[in-house]
C-alpha cells in the first residue's frame, strides 16, 4: 500500500533533502559546467590557433595559384618563405607547418639550393609529420641526395625507411640509383618490383617504368622469377 | 511558506534548463541530431556514415554534370545503378580525406568560409551574392545553412590537405637525367625487309582444309539472332488533320490574335518653326497653307529650324513620345498629307505636316498556315491523351496489335529484321531494342507496355517473327576462310624464314650479307632518336623496344602493318643527356616527371590514410 503522506510531510522531506544535498547539487552542476567551459576554451584555443595557421597556408596557396602561368616572382618567393617560416616558428606542431617546410624545400630545389631543401625536409621528419606524409618526404629526401651525387646516402635513406604505400616509387628510385652505380642486376630487380607494386593507372608512369626496365639487359637474371621476387620483397619488409 | 518555496524551486529549475540549452548551443548537438535523421547508411568510414541520401545527392549531381557536357546522351545509359558504385567510391574517398584533414588538425576560420560562400557563382545574381538564391539552392540540394557550411569547411580543408601534398612536389636533376638517359638515347641498327608478296605464291589452301576449318569453328560462322516487330506509333502529327480546320476557324483565330496584339504605329512628320508668336506671320502662313502652297517651299521661306529646313522640314518618325505633348497630340489628329494649324511648344510655333505612317503589319495570308497548324495541334492534344489511354488499356494482354490499332484508330507497321545491335527507323531506338529482346516480348510473346521514345512520341511493340542464330552455309563463307587460312600459312612461312635469318645472324652473318644473298632490301640507320625523324617510324618504334645490346648486337624480327617482315640488328645504344637537350625537351621531361611525382605521391598518401580507417560498404 502506498503511503499517503501529507503535502506538509512531502515538503518537509524535500526541505531536509535540499538542506543536506542542495549545495552539492548546485556545486556539481557548476563544476561540470565549469569543466565544460574550460575544455571548450582549450579546444577553441587549439581551433583558433589552427585557423590562424590555416589562413597563413591559404595565403601561400593563393600566392602560388595566382602567379601568372605558375611563374612565381621574386616577391612571391620571398613572401612564401616568410609565411612558411612563420608557420614553422609559431605553429610548429601543426600540419600546416609541415606543409610549409615542404613548400620551402620545393622553392629551394627550384632555386638549386639542395642543402636548404634537405634541411627543410629533415625538419618535417623531425617534427612529427603524419605517417602517411613521412614516406613522401623520405622519397623526396633521397632524390635530393641523389641529385647532389650522394648515391649511397640516397640508397641508405630508401633502404632504412618504411616505404608505406610508396613501395613502387621507392623501388623505381632505387633502380635509377643502381643504374648510375652500374649495378645492372639490382637495377633490373628494382624496376621489376616497381612495376609489380605499381597500382597506378597513370599511363605515363606505366610507360616510363616499362621503358626503364627495357633498358636494362641483365646478365644473370631469370626473367620468369618475377613472382618469387615479390614474395622475397615482402619478406624483407617484415624482417625490417 | 509553501508558495515561496515553490517559486524558489522554479527559479533553480529554470536555471538548469538554461544551462542545458547553453551546453547544447555550444556543442552544436542540435545539428548532429538533424544530420542523423536521414535514411540508413550505405557505408561507413571510421566513425562516420555515408547515408543513402548523400549517395543519391551525389549521383544526381554527377548525372547533371554528364548531361551538361553531353546534352544528346541517351539518359538510359546513365541510370542511377550505373553511376552508383563510382559515386559511392567518390564519397568514401572524400570522407577519408575529410577525416585525415581533421586528424591533421586542418580547419577553416569562420571568415574564410563566409567569404567562400559569397564568392560562389551559383549564389550570385547580377554578380552579387543573392540571399534568396543561396537559400533556394541549399534547399534544393537538401542542405541547411549549418550543414552546408560544414560541407564547405570539409571541402576546403581537403583542398588544403591535397595542396600540402601535391603542391609541394618537385622534380630533381637526378630524376630528369634518369629519364633523359632513356628518352633521349639514340640507337644504331641495320634491318632488312621481307616483302609479304615474296612467298604469297607459295601458299595454297585445299578444299579439305577449308571444310575442316568450317566444321571445327562453327561459332565463327553463325548469323546473329534477329527479329522483326509489329508496332503502333503515336505522335501528335499523325492525328493532326488540317482538312478538319475550316477557313472560318482560321479567320476567327486571326482576328482574336489581331485584337490582342498591341501594335505600335510610327508617324513621320515635317514642320515649319517660327520662334516668335507673331500673329501676322501666323495668319500669312495659314493662308498660304489653305491655298495649297507647297509645304516645302513654305519651310524654306519661313522655318527657323535650320537643321530640318534643309531637308524639307523633315523630323523623322515618332511613335508618340519623341516631341512635346502638344506637338504629339496635333500629329495624332492629322491624316497623311494634312498640315496642322499653329501649335505652341517651348520652342515656338509649329505648323506640322504628317508625311507617312508605318505600322507593324499582321497579314492574314502570312499567318494562315501557322494558325492552321496551331489549331490542328490544339485539337490533337485532347485526342492524343485519349488515344494514349486506349493504347495503354488495349495493348495489355492484347492477342494482336492489329486489333488494338483498329480500336484506337491507328496503324500497325512492321520493321525489317534487326539484331540486338539495332536496325533502322524505330528499331534504332534503344528503348525499342531493349523491349524487343526482353523476356516479356521475345519469350512470352506479349505486347510491350507503352514505350515513351521522346516528347509526345509513344509506341507499343509485339514480336512478329524471331530468327534464331544459324550456321551460314559453307558456300557463303568459303572465300573468307580461304583468305584467312592462306594468311595464316603465309605468316608461318615468313616466321620460319625470319627465324632462319636470325640464326644466321647469331652465327655471325651480317644483315647486309643476308639481304644480298636473298635478294632483299636492307638499310642502316645511324644514331636514330626515339622520336621519329627520317626513318621508317614503324620500324624505328619496334627497334626502340629491343633490349640494349650486351656484348653482341640484339637481333629480332617484327611484322609490319602491311604484312611485311623486318629482321633487325640493333648494334649500339648511347644514353641521352639531360643537360645538353633542347629546352623544349627539358621542359617536356620536367613536366612528365612532375606529373608522375604528384600523382603517385598523392595516391600513396590517400592509400596510407585509407588503411588507417575501417571502411565498411
Amino acid at each position: 500500500m502506498v503511503s499517503e503522506r501529507t503535502e506538509e510531510e512531502q515538503i518537509e522531506a524535500f526541505k531536509n533533502w535540499w538542506v543536506e544535498n542542495g549545495l552539492k547539487t548546485i556545486l556539481g552542476i557548476f563544476l561540470i559546467f565549469g569543466g565544460y567551459v574550460g575544455w571548450q576554451s582549450y579546444e577553441s584555443k587549439v581551433a583558433s590557433e589552427s585557423q590562424a595557421a590555416s589562413d597563413i597556408w591559404q595565403t601561400i596557396i593563393t600566392t602560388i595559384n595566382e602567379a601568372p602561368d605558375g611563374n612565381l616572382s621574386q616577391d612571391n618567393i620571398v613572401s612564401i618563405h616568410k609565411n612558411g617560416d612563420k608557420l614553422k616558428n609559431e605553429y610548429g606542431s601543426t600540419s600546416y607547418a609541415h606543409f610549409a617546410a615542404a613548400m620551402k624545400a620545393k622553392l629551394a630545389v627550384e632555386a638549386n639550393n639542395i642543402e636548404l631543401a634537405v634541411q627543410e625536409l629533415t625538419w618535417v621528419l623531425d617534427n612529427g609529420a603524419d605517417n602517411a606524409f613521412v614516406p613522401i618526404i623520405t622519397l623526396r629526401l633521397a632524390k635530393l641526395e641523389a641529385s647532389r651525387k650522394n648515391y649511397d646516402e640516397a640508397l641508405k635513406i630508401l633502404e632504412n625507411a618504411d616505404p608505406g604505400a610508396l613501395k613502387s616509387s621507392f623501388e623505381e628510385t632505387k633502380g635509377d640509383l643502381y643504374m648510375v652505380l652500374e649495378r645492372t642486376d639490382e637495377a633490373y630487380t628494382a624496376y621489376n618490383s616497381a612495376i609489380l607494386f605499381n597500382k597506378s593507372s597513370d599511363q605515363l608512369l606505366n610507360n616510363v617504368l616499362q621503358l626503364k626496365l627495357s633498358q636494362v639487359n641483365p646478365a644473370n637474371i631469370d626473367l620468369t622469377d618475377v613472382s618469387d621476387e615479390k614474395q622475397s620483397e615482402s619478406n624483407n619488409q617484415i624482417d625490417e | 511558506m509553501l508558495e515561496s518555496f515553490r517559486s524558489n524551486m522554479k527559479g533553480v529549475a529554470l536555471g538548469i534548463t538554461i544551462l542545458i540549452a547553453v551546453v547544447f548551443i555550444f556543442s552544436g548537438t542540435g545539428t548532429v541530431f538533424l544530420a542523423n535523421s536521414s535514411d540508413g547508411a550505405v557505408a561507413s568510414v571510421g566513425e562516420a556514415e555515408i547515408s543513402e541520401f548523400d549517395l543519391l545527392r551525389s549521383i544526381s549531381n554527377q548525372k547533371q554534370q554528364i548531361l551538361e557536357q553531353n546534352p544528346d546522351l541517351d539518359t538510359s545509359l546513365i541510370s542511377d545503378d550505373i553511376l552508383r558504385p563510382a559515386a559511392l567510391e567518390r564519397l568514401i574517398r572524400r570522407e577519408v580525406l575529410v577525416q585525415t584533414a581533421q586528424k591533421n588538425g586542418l580547419s577553416m576560420s569562420e571568415s574564410s568560409i563566409n567569404s567562400e560562400i559569397l564568392n560562389v557563382e551559383g549564389f550570385k545574381t547580377d554578380g552579387k551574392f543573392d540571399q534568396d538564391r543561396y537559400k533556394f539552392v541549399l534547399q534544393n540540394q537538401g542542405y541547411t545553412h549549418a550543414s552546408f557550411k560544414q560541407m564547405l569547411n570539409n571541402d576546403l580543408v581537403v583542398q588544403q590537405l591535397i595542396s600540402g601534398v601535391s603542391e609541394t612536389a618537385f622534380v630533381t636533376e637526378f630524376e630528369n637525367q634518369s629519364l633523359a638517359s632513356i628518352s633521349e638515347q639514340s640507337r644504331t641498327y641495320y634491318y632488312l625487309t621481307i616483302p609479304v608478296n615474296k612467298y604469297s605464291s607459295e601458299v595454297s589452301v585445299s578444299d579439305n582444309e577449308i571444310s575442316d576449318f568450317y566444321q571445327n569453328n562453327p561459332n565463327d560462322f553463325m548469323t546473329e539472332e534477329q527479329l522483326k516487330i509489329d508496332y503502333i506509333e503515336l505522335k501528335p502529327e499523325m492525328l493532326a488533320d488540317k482538312n478538319a480546320i475550316s477557313e472560318e476557324m482560321v479567320q476567327t483565330r486571326f482576328e482574336a490574335e489581331l485584337a490582342d496584339l498591341d501594335f505600335t504605329e510610327s508617324r513621320r512628320v515635317s514642320h515649319i518653326l517660327i520662334t516668335e508668336n507673331n500673329d501676322t506671320l501666323i495668319d500669312e502662313i495659314n493662308a498660304k497653307i489653305a491655298a495649297n502652297a507647297s509645304f516645302e517651299s513654305l519651310v524654306s521661306e519661313y522655318s527657323e529650324d535650320f537643321g530640318s529646313a534643309s531637308v524639307g522640314g523633315d523630323l523623322g518618325f515618332t511613335s508618340g513620345e519623341t516631341f512635346p505633348d502638344s506637338f504629339e497630340e496635333a500629329v495624332m489628329e492629322l491624316n497623311i498629307g494634312e498640315v496642322s494649324g499653329p501649335v505652341q511648344t517651348e520652342s515656338g510655333i509649329h505648323f506640322i505636316k504628317l508625311t507617312e505612317i508605318q505600322k507593324d503589319e499582321y497579314v492574314y495570308e502570312d499567318e494562315k498556315a501557322r494558325i492552321m497548324e496551331d489549331l490542328a495541334n490544339e485539337a490533337v492534344s485532347e485526342i492524343f491523351v485519349e488515344k494514349l489511354e486506349i493504347l495503354r488499356e488495349l495493348s495489355f494482354n492484347a492477342e494482336s496489335l492489329s486489333e488494338v490499332a483498329e480500336d484506337a484508330g491507328l496503324l500497325v507497321k512492321t520493321t525489317d529484321y534487326f539484331p540486338r545491335s539495332g536496325g533502322k527507323g524505330v528499331a534504332s531506338n534503344n528503348v525499342v531494342i531493349n523491349a524487343a529482346f526482353s523476356d516479356e516480348v521475345l519469350v512470352e510473346g506479349y505486347a510491350s507496355e507503352v514505350l515513351e521514345l521522346g516528347d509526345d512520341y509513344f509506341t507499343v511493340i509485339k514480336l512478329n517473327e524471331f530468327k534464331d542464330e544459324e550456321l551460314r552455309p559453307l558456300t557463303e563463307v568459303k572465300d573468307s576462310i580461304n583468305e584467312k587460312l592462306a594468311d595464316e600459312k603465309l605468316e608461318i612461312l615468313m616466321k620460319e624464314e625470319s627465324e632462319k635469318l636470325l640464326v644466321e645472324l647469331r652465327d655471325g652473318e651480317t644483315i647486309e650479307a643476308l639481304a644480298k644473298e636473298n635478294n632483299l632490301d636492307w638499310q642502316v640507320v645511324l644514331s636514330a632518336s626515339r622520336r621519329v625523324t627520317e626513318q621508317n617510324p614503324e620500324i624505328n618504334a619496334e627497334v626502340f623496344k629491343l633490349n640494349t645490346p650486351n656484348g653482341s648486337p640484339t637481333y629480332d624480327y617484327f611484322i609490319m602493318k602491311n604484312g611485311d617482315f623486318v629482321v633487325a640488328s640493333l648494334e649500339s645504344v648511347s644514353s641521352g643527356d639531360y643537360s645538353s637537350a633542347e629546352e623544349s625537351v627539358q621542359n617536356g621531361i620536367i613536366t612528365a616527371n612532375l606529373s608522375i611525382n604528384q600523382s603517385t605521391e598523392l595516391q600513396g598518401f590517400e592509400e596510407a590514410s585509407r588503411e588507417k580507417l575501417t571502411i565498411v560498404q
